[in-house]
């Protein structure tokens, strides 16, 4: 199944800060290219996906301390990669290489997410933590 | 009445025996190693009970018995050891998941 | 020796019940109330045993060591049951 070879952090940002698939590959996106600042119209055309969809994506991305975001007067919002922490750029490249070497073992995670409580027992041995997710 | 201890920690080595394979269930579905740890803790404890079910109550007093629950609880104690060692500590998100 | 085992086993246990109250607290997620009901009672019970073991011949806790063990784990499968999909 592969998915017992995912990085502990690798883990804990699919269940904290990515949400989908298209924010997956948005943040990678930004990653690859950084520190290259990017719009939603240009992600959109190279995503190939909805304008509104890439600015929702990366307006969360943004929210989740994973991009940076600088609003130009007229000229729109740009975004470029910027993580709040050193710990959460190492997790994002090993979520990089994971993607790459085991991408099916890193969708399957991403989407399934158990939302009954099995993933909050585990959670609840973290001893230093910041609010919880919910 | 104390026919009856026997029975009791049966019954616990059964529910014992459940609890493992929950953990384990939840191992091969979230890949999460905690999982998979406790799910040997609780087997560690099912021995243990069996062991106790088998022989008598004052047993558990004796190395062989009390062995196998320390490393239970040394099994837990590890899982959480290692729990916190790979953490990054990340902040909530500000919206939420799908 | 027995007794610093058991001395563990009943703080390991005791924070165990205290970090899933914690997560419950956060989470409102039920199947760890129940695991925290679980590991509470086994920290009764290894307190029992170890009660047993100190007090030599006087009291014998031995039913109440089988009973505390099944009841907590029996919290914990009803747990895992009702709340895990």
């Amino acid at each position: 199944m592969g998915q017992e070879d995912i990085p502990e952090a690798v883990r804990a940002l699919l269940a904290e800060r990515v949400a989908s698939i298209s924010e997956l590959e948005t943040l990678l996106l930004l990653y690859r290219t950084a520190p290259a600042e990017w719009d939603a119209q240009r992600v959109a055309s190279e995503l190939r996906i909805e304008r509104a969809g890439a600015e929702q994506q990366l307006a969360a991305l943004a929210a989740r301390e994973l991009l940076a975001l600088r609003q130009e007067q007229d000229a729109g919002e740009h975004y470029s990669y910027a993580p709040a922490s050193e710990d959460l750029d190492r997790a994002v490249g090993e979520l990089a290489s994971a993607y790459e070497k085991m991408r099916v073992s890193v969708v399957q995670m991403l989407y399934s997410k158990p939302t009954d409580g099995v993933r909050h027992f585990a959670e609840a041995f973290r001893l230093r933590k910041g609010p919880s997710n919910g | 009445m104390s026919g009856a201890i026997p029975v009791l920690n049966g019954a616990t080595v059964m529910a014992c025996t459940v609890a493992a394979l929950f953990f384990l269930r939840f191992f091969r579905r979230t890949g999460e190693r905690l999982f998979a740890r406790f799910a040997a803790s609780f087997g560690l404890l099912g021995l243990h009970w069996l062991a106790l079910a088998l022989t008598a109550p004052d047993y558990e007093f004796r190395p062989l018995l009390y062995v196998i629950r320390l490393l239970a609880f040394v099994v837990i104690l590890f899982a959480i050891a290692e729990k916190n060692r790979a953490q990054t500590p990340l902040v909530a998100p500000a919206t939420g998941s799908p | 020796m027995a007794e610093g085992i058991y001395l563990l086993c009943a703080l390991t246990s005791a924070a165990c019940a205290v970090l899933l109250l914690r997560g419950y607290r956060r989470t409102q997620a039920r199947l760890l109330f129940w695991s925290a009901l679980c590991f509470g009672g086994l920290a009764l019970n290894n307190v029992f045993v170890l009660a047993d073991l100190t007090a030599f011949g006087e009291v014998d806790l031995s039913l109440l060591r089988s009973a505390t063990a099944l009841g907590s784990m029996a919290t914990l499968v009803f747990g895992l049951v009702w709340e895990a999909k």
